[in-house]
């Protein structure tokens, strides 16, 4: 004790007080170090702003036909775009120039490297030239390089030349207008080449971009928007090109996008993604929920210089693609579809067109064509009307085709049978108005075959009549007329069909409706109606998409949805008489070597309250092979004159579509 | 002061005294807890820049997934553009083919090219007249340019 007293007396206090000090700001940094560990080690997390979270855009799901062809996909690429108000700008402008001035240059000067060649492999080469030049130097008088210095000066260039582009643009930035070195004629030399500023641009763009060379001239010399596109879907390799101008004339974005390998093939069927990647009709506006796929995600943390860093568990989240569609359609049906059809419009001279082929027994759609059509991927080109589906999505008043239907709704009430005549006298009234035949003739003792072969709408109202509205219109309900098919595809349009009960309903609308005149419907009610014929008087829910394709594998997508609209027996009296009908009436439909059966319709359009003069809408809808019906085939043209008639104009398409469809499917001939 | 808290003070030297007096008990005392302090620290920057270039790889890693994914894209829409019907119909028909006419009932769908319907061979002078047309009517230094963009500006050099 006396020890510790002595020797705290001899402690220099002032000392004393400096150690304290230290004591507790060593204490106080590892307390610091400690407690920061400790942080770090029950809450293992580094202390960030947060950060938003990277969107990992998903890619959208394939739509794919029957065989596993594409119709729609996806690639990584960019659109170009044009900034007219830019363009305008004199020094942007000569900017730009410069850029592709010097490029061309680089070009002229044949700065071009053999392929698999390596860095080393110039080592030789600088060499020997900065030798050769050494020896000239050496005859001028001047001071020699030694060979080992030429050596390590080469090894340095070769090291240069392994960042090729950055040498390239180097060159660039040595040729451009704030420089006067070396290059400068050159540089002249290219500027003077160059021609006017706009018919280059247009040239190059036209060149680069694969767009034609009326449009780039077209755009650069008179668009004045804001933004202009210039061209869409261009490679990533192509899209660099034109990123190494370093000019905001010309912008780039880059991005997963649509793809339409077959152009316009099943255009109205697959709709398109528009700018704003938003699905705009068909199947891809329909299955939008399945084809567009989860987006995923990178949270996390920046490190110090600024790059994202994951330190968060569950920080990455993966996109989830989208679900891919296999249709029913098949691509050749498809494309020999819509080339019958399209030649139809032209021979006949119609305005347009729709050709259907279903499978009865499924409701399965194996080809859907609209004429004109449009690329979905050019879909900009095009008004709104174009790209409606109109097999769909438009009605129009069917006219004839509706007679076999009234037929068979007559059979099955056993109203008439299929040895029924009647005695046509050229007219009869139904409520207050007078039915006439289209040939104004009276045909006198008449089979119902007869009547359909020769396509009686005095008969048509007669069995009608005997029916009774109410059975009428029950039966039309039955066959799907004024309701949605149901198909997947969007805006489809209903029909209209006025019935007993409704105020604006008259008699006459049953005398009219029986041959197909006073309602309307889409082209694809009448292909299902038709199809129901086919199949035994089972009537199937038309369909587009076969099956969806995801990580899971594929799954059928099963609908078996039907409804007995007539019976079996009923609808084969109706087929048989519409087989001995073609060939008496309607002989321009006829398939050698096949049996078919079908029915032609010609009919007008009303606008403001009235029909138009000389405008006519022709189709024919048919069905076989007869006994065993394979395709339901539907043609409607749009837009005939005067005298034509749906089966000579629609007739010959329908024939060359099924006997197309007979040569494909191997379906041998059984007449 | 506390006996007790004195023990803790490193004794300094007195104006006067000959050398230096250290408690070596409490020298070894701090020296153990520094040293703890440094291990301690040193386990914690070693385990933090682990996990740092762990995060760093697992994020490559991902990019790099993301990458091979884009590409995949590409190559399946280049497949696609590949394999469309219309790339296989105008082939074919320069190759020779032709599809029959739907009423021909031909059994078979394609029928290979006779001797006739080959193109005839190009003339060497033809060959060479259409080429400076070409030349000609797009400009020979804007043809080099474009051919470079077309092809991208990284291909047009080595890929060593």
């Amino acid at each position: 004790m006396a020890t510790i007293e002595r020797i705290s007396k001899s402690v220099d206090e002032g000392q004393f007080k400096r150690m304290i000090w230290v004591q507790i700001i060593l204490s106080g940094v590892a307390l610091l170090l400690v407690g920061r560990l400790a942080w770090y080690q029950l809450f293992g997390r580094i202390v960030s702003r947060p950060q938003a979270p990277e969107v990992i855009p998903a890619v959208r799901g394939d739509i794919v036909d029957t065989n596993g062809y594409p119709l729609a996909t996806s690639t990584y690429a960019c659109n170009v775009f044009f900034r007219p108000d830019l363009y305008d700008n004199r020094e942007v402008q000569l900017r730009l120039r410069e850029r592709l001035a010097v490029t061309a240059t680089i070009v002229s000067m044949g700065l071009t490297f053999e392929e698999d060649a390596t860095p080393s492999g110039y080592v030789p080469r600088f060499a020997e030239l900065l030798i050769a030049q050494d020896s000239r130097r050496a005859q001028d008088g001047g001071e020699r390089i030694t060979s080992d210095y030429a050596r390590g000066l080469a090894e340095e260039l070769a090291e240069q030349l392994a960042d090729r582009e950055l040498l390239a643009w180097s060159f660039v930035d040595e040729m451009s207008e704030e420089s006067t070195g070396v290059w400068e004629d050159q540089r002249k030399l290219a500027l003077s080449s160059g021609g006017d500023m706009s018919a280059v641009l247009a040239r190059l763009l036209s060149e680069v971009l694969g767009e034609p060379l009326t449009d780039m001239t077209a755009t650069l010399g008179a668009s004045r928007n804001q933004r202009h596109m210039l061209s869409v879907g261009v490679p990533a390799a192509q899209c660099e090109g034109i990123r190494a101008l370093q000019n905001d004339i010309l912008t780039t974005e880059l991005g997963f996008q649509r793809i339409y390998p077959d152009a316009s093939l099943a255009a109205h069927v697959l709709g398109f993604v528009n700018f704003a990647g938003d699905p705009q009709y068909g199947l891809e506006f329909y299955y939008e929920g399945q084809l567009r796929g989860k987006d995923g995600a990178w949270q996390g943390v920046n490190d110090p210089s600024g790059d994202r860093l994951l330190a968060e568990l569950g920080g990455y989240r993966a996109a989830i693609d989208g679900t891919d569609l296999i249709l029913t359609l098949d691509r050749n049906v498809q494309n020999q579809a819509e080339k019958i059809l399209r030649e139809a419009v032209v021979s006949s001279g119609a305005e347009s067109g729709n050709l259907i082929v279903l499978d009865p027994a499924t409701g399965a759609i194996i080809a859907m064509a609209n004429s004109p059509t449009y690329d979905p991927g050019r879909f900009w080109e095009v008004g709104l009307n174009t790209l409606r589906n109109n097999a769909t999505g438009a009605v129009y008043e069917p006219g004839s085709v509706i007679k076999p239907i009234t037929i068979a709704a007559a059979l099955d009430a056993r109203v008439i049978h299929p040895d029924t005549t009647y005695t046509d006298t050229g007219s009869i009234v139904v409520g207050d108005q007078e039915v006439r035949n289209a040939d104004r003739k009276a045909h006198g003792e008449t089979t119902m075959t007869e009547l359909l072969a020769y396509s009686l709408n005095v008969g048509a109202a007669h069995v009608a009549s005997s029916l009774g509205p109410a059975r009428f219109y029950e039966m039309f309900k039955r066959f799907g007329f004024s309701d949605p098919t149901g198909i997947d595809l969007t805006a489809e349009e209903r029909g209209i069909m006025r019935v007993p009960g409704q105020e604006d309903w008259h008699l006459s609308d049953l005398g009219r409706n029986s041959y197909g005149q006073g309602m309307s419907v889409t082209p694809l009610q009448v292909a299902a109606a038709f199809g129901a014929l086919a199949n035994d008087g089972v009537m199937r829910r038309p369909h587009i998409v076969a099956a969806v394709r995801d990580g899971d594998g594929t799954r059928v997508v099963e609908d078996t949805w039907g409804r007995q609209v007539v019976s079996a027996d009923v609808a084969r009296q109706v087929t048989a008489m519409l087989v001995d009908a073609v060939p008496m009436g309607m002989s321009a439909a006829l398939v050698p070597g096949y049996r078919i059966a079908g029915k032609s319709g010609t009919s007008q359009v009303v606008r403001e309250g009235a029909y138009i003069p000389d405008y006519y809408i022709g189709s024919f809808v048919g069905y076989g092979p007869i006994p065993d019906p394979r395709y339901v085939v539907m043609v409607k043209l749009d837009g005939l004159g005067e005298g034509q008639w749906g089966g000579q104009e629609a007739g010959p398409a329908f024939a060359e579509m099924f006997t197309y469809l007979m040569d494909y499917t191997g379906v041998a001939p059984n007449e | 002061m506390h006996d007790r808290d004195r023990l803790f003070m490193l004794y300094g030297r007195k104006p006067g005294d000959a050398g230096a007096r250290v408690d070596l008990r409490m020298m070894a005392f701090f020296g153990v807890v520094l040293l703890l302090l440094a291990l301690a620290g040193w386990l914690y920057l070693r385990q933090a820049s682990e996990v740092a270039q762990l995060a760093s790889e697992i994020r490559e890693l991902e990019l790099e997934k993301e990458a091979r994914h884009r590409e995949m894209v590409i190559l399946r829409g280049e497949v696609a553009m590949l394999g469309s019907l219309k790339r296989v119909l105008i082939e074919g028909s320069e190759m020779g083919y032709r599809l029959p006419a739907a009423s021909s009932g031909e059994a078979v769908m394609i029928v290979p090219c006779t001797a006739e319907c080959a193109p005839p061979p190009m003339v060497a002078s033809e060959a060479e007249g259409a080429a400076s047309a070409i030349q000609e009517d797009i400009g020979g230094l804007w043809t080099g340019v474009a051919e470079r963009l077309r092809r991208g500006i990284r291909l047009a050099f080595p890929t060593w």
